[in-house]
């Protein structure tokens, strides 16, 4: 990425070409989702999971924000795709930011994600514990 | 360094500069390696005097283009320092008859920029609104005018929506009060007939970039009529009657005169061809739901189409519509992710604001151009309300 674009070629490509935005197929039944965020505050996501025994069958995502957003939510969704519903517990908000080049002052769409995971774990897990 | 993007651009950004015509281009160059253009039209050897007549040659170029005589004008290195010039010249000039100074917040910043300048050295300026439609009423700047005012600045054509002001009568208005009437013309200059011979109009800024001619110059109309002068606020030489010292380009000066008789010679074609341009898109684009005209229709530049979608985000919006070039919602302000100041003034909400694109042509955009601007529109938009959380 060259100082005067603001999006790195990760960004480019997950935006211009985001598998995983729309909703889970119907086949699945096991399905969980949560939101975070407000068109009104710039940024607002929506996660959605399918599982089977405890593993990710299935990740969509619909988000209304920037390129980066969306393509933090792309990235989200094809990493956490095949690994456990307990992963999304382990989502390091840094590791991402550094993948897509996000500027601090959009850090807070990276944190709205990860908002999202949090609830979308919850709901997944049944888990009522506060954070 | 980034690999190079290779894709064709389709360029639809000609409200913040266009592509210099051939023929100025080729005018230019030709002044960089010619003994007749190179030198210092200030020095007064042969060398130097040949320069100045090209100079002058330009300097005649303009004022046919705008009705005016040649020394009229003032050459400037752009719209931004014609505003500076007029504004701040003309207030201190007239500071001694009083302080206030009237204006819109949705001028360019070069001239709102430069009024709160002077708001901090305490003269004091009233801020007239638009109505939602852009347009000034001359009824506020009727009841704006107070003993004291010495300066109104109005710009013709408004650079984000293409909202034209009736110059004429505010120039009349301004008249009537004895006040000094400034009209950053920068957009329609060289894009509409503007004969200062018949306007009342003080101080005109403009700029060659707008109209097919280099960037980096520009000028400033100062009419000779009693009252009516500037103070500089450059400091350094005699060029320009005192009022703008430093060395003249010639070559940027060269081609601004080619440019200037290219407009004038093509204006009414250009005009024509401009309002077809912008219906055509409109009209490709009219189908959207929840889309939105910023600005007059009726009181509207037909080189400038400002819309606003519901359902998107204004910075995704502009990635997904590349290549085709376009200024965003944020306008000037394009690398700060700010709303539009001047839609907001229109009443428009932030996300309206901030999904705004300003489509704007030129005498070399095609048919084609605008079309594909169109279709890569309508599609981005279907595209991020097909992914967003409200889609149906």
């Amino acid at each position: 990425m060259s100082d005067l674009d603001p999006y790195n070629q990760v960004v480019r490509q997950h935006f211009v070409n985001p598998a995983h935005a729309g909703d889970l197929p119907a086949e699945y039944t096991d399905t969980s989702s949560a939101e975070a965020g407000e068109s009104d505050f710039g940024a607002r996501v929506r996660l959605m999971l399918a599982q089977r025994d405890g593993r990710i069958l299935a990740m969509r995502f619909r988000a209304w924000g920037c390129p980066h957003l969306i393509a933090a939510a792309e990235t989200v969704c094809e990493r956490f795709t095949g690994e456990t519903v307990e992963s999304l517990a382990r989502f390091e908000p840094q590791r991402l930011m550094t993948m897509l080049d996000v500027p601090v002052e959009k850090s807070g769409r990276i944190l709205l994600l990860e908002d999202a995971l949090r609830l979308l774990y919850r709901a997944a897990t049944g888990n009522k514990v506060d954070s | 360094m980034t690999r190079a993007d290779s894709r064709a651009i389709v360029y639809l950004d000609n409200a913040a500069t266009t592509r210099v015509d051939p023929l100025v281009a080729a005018a230019m160059s030709a002044c960089l390696g010619d003994d007749r253009a190179f030198a210092n039209a200030a020095s007064i050897h042969l060398a130097g005097r040949a320069a100045a007549q090209r100079v002058e040659r330009a300097r005649e170029q303009l004022a046919a283009l705008l009705n005016v005589r040649a020394r009229d004008l003032i050459w400037t290195s752009g719209a931004t320092e014609s505003d500076n010039l007029a504004i701040t010249g003309a207030a201190r000039f007239r500071a001694n008859r009083g302080r206030h100074l009237i204006t819109m917040p949705t001028e360019h910043k070069a001239v709102t920029d430069t009024f709160k300048a002077l708001e901090r050295e305490e003269f004091e300026v009233s801020w007239l609104k638009p109505a939602s439609d852009g347009v000034l009423s001359l009824a506020d700047i009727d009841a704006a005018v107070r003993p004291d005012t010495q300066l109104v600045s109005i710009m013709h054509v408004n650079n984000e929506t293409g909202v034209m002001q009736d110059i004429a009568a505010i120039g009349e208005c301004c008249r009537r009060h004895d006040i000094l009437f400034h009209t950053d013309a920068a957009q329609s200059v060289g894009k509409l007939a503007i004969d200062l011979s018949a306007l009342p109009v003080d101080l005109l800024s403009l700029t060659a970039h707008k109209f097919h001619g280099p960037q980096g110059i520009g000028a400033l109309y100062i009419a000779d009529r009693p009252g009516c002068q500037v103070q500089p606020i450059l400091f350094g030489g005699s060029q320009e009657r005192r009022l703008r010292p430093g060395t003249l380009p010639v070559h940027l000066i060269v081609g601004a005169g080619e440019a200037a008789e290219l407009a004038h010679d093509s204006s009414e074609r250009d005009y024509r061809h401009l309002g077809m341009l912008r219906d055509r898109l409109w009209q490709g684009i009219a189908g959207l739901s929840g889309l939105q005209r910023n600005g007059s229709e009726e009181h509207a530049f037909p080189g400038i189409l400002n819309v606003s979608v519901a359902g998107v985000e204004g910075e995704s919006l502009m990635l997904a519509i590349e290549p085709v070039c376009v200024a965003s919602g944020s306008a000037c302000n394009s690398r700060s992710g700010e709303s539009s100041y001047v839609l907001r003034a229109l009443g428009r909400s932030d996300s309206e604001a901030q999904s705004a694109i300003r489509f704007s042509f030129g005498r070399d955009t095609s048919t084609a151009d605008v079309d594909s601007g169109a279709q890569r529109y309508v599609s981005a938009v279907n595209h991020l309300r097909s992914i967003a959380p409200d889609a149906v």
